[in-house]
């Protein structure tokens, strides 16, 4: 094969190769030492991913239940309409049969001064 | 039944050149050769009690060739770009006149089928005999003589296209 092609040009591998053999078998504990921090790194960043994966889900859970409540509260504070300000309470629609009447719940915060209408 | 230090030593020195001449036809970068070649001998010695002197070059053909395969496997996965230009140069003597003659024959060996190539390159560079080829491989000793015949017609025809082109 070798006298009808000259396709295979023979290379030379680079110098350092049995030296860089002989020093990881005589010195052993130095990759073993290397293998034993890799496998406590991929331990940590497994366990990490795993507790990770364990806990999103009651994260995501409680973020709902938390922008639930919020959105809640936010409405049940919020003005009730343009042209009715309450000033130091709160108040909550109230679902009503006639559409020319709307219903409010209103409750002052500490004191029991009446809310006021304009 | 236990290798001897000495006996992987001499090993290394009989077998560097070729397998870092069928690897670099595989893999196309110099490090990736000599970090395959160096951890062929560094896991066959971690089984030393189990190894065979008598057959130790076979192993760690074996060895190589599998950590060769794993490392392509890897490329893949990472999308690693296989070659560049400067890894075409090869080893360290390389010519700057052979830089065309190895782009265009990584052309072609891509095109081959990997079990052709394989057989093609053991039998070029490891000087093997094809029944050692065969047990390397793990195929029949028959199939080796037909697979490097194959290749090597497709090899010139791929060259011979790729020179035309």
């Amino acid at each position: 094969m070798h006298d009808d092609n000259r396709l295979f040009v023979e290379l030379q591998p680079p110098a350092g190769g049995l030296l860089r053999l002989q020093q990881s078998l005589t010195h052993p504990h130095r990759s073993m030492r290397q293998r034993g921090l890799r496998l406590a790194a991929g331990f940590v960043l497994a366990v990490s991913v795993l507790m990770t994966i364990w806990q999103l889900p009651g994260v995501i859970v409680r973020q709902q239940q938390t922008a639930a409540l919020t959105s809640a509260l936010r409405a049940a504070i919020a003005p009730p309409a343009h042209d009715i300000q309450l000033i130091d309470g709160a108040s909550l629609e109230l679902p009503s049969n006639d559409p020319n009447v709307r219903l409010y719940l209103v409750q002052s915060a500490g004191s029991h001064a009446p809310a006021e209408n304009h | 039944m236990s290798l001897r230090q000495d006996a992987l030593y001499a090993s290394y020195q009989r077998l560097e050149r070729p397998l870092y001449n069928v690897l670099f036809r595989q893999l196309w970068q110099a490090e990736d050769c000599q970090d395959v070649i160096h951890d062929s001998y560094v896991r066959v010695w971690e089984r030393r009690e189990q190894v065979n002197e008598a057959t130790l070059d076979a192993l760690v053909w074996t060895t190589a060739l599998n950590l060769a395969k794993n490392k392509r496997r890897w490329r893949v996965l990472r999308r690693h770009v296989d070659v560049d230009d400067a890894s075409l140069q090869g080893g360290t003597d390389a010519q700057p006149h052979d830089f065309l003659a190895t782009r265009q024959l990584h052309e072609a060996l891509r095109k081959l089928p990997r079990a052709s190539q394989q057989v093609l390159l053991l039998s070029e560079f490891s000087g093997l005999s094809g029944d050692e080829i065969a047990a390397v491989l793990g195929i029949p000793a028959g199939t080796v003589a037909s697979r490097k015949h194959q290749a090597m017609e497709r090899l010139k025809t791929l060259m011979g296209a790729t020179l035309d082109a």
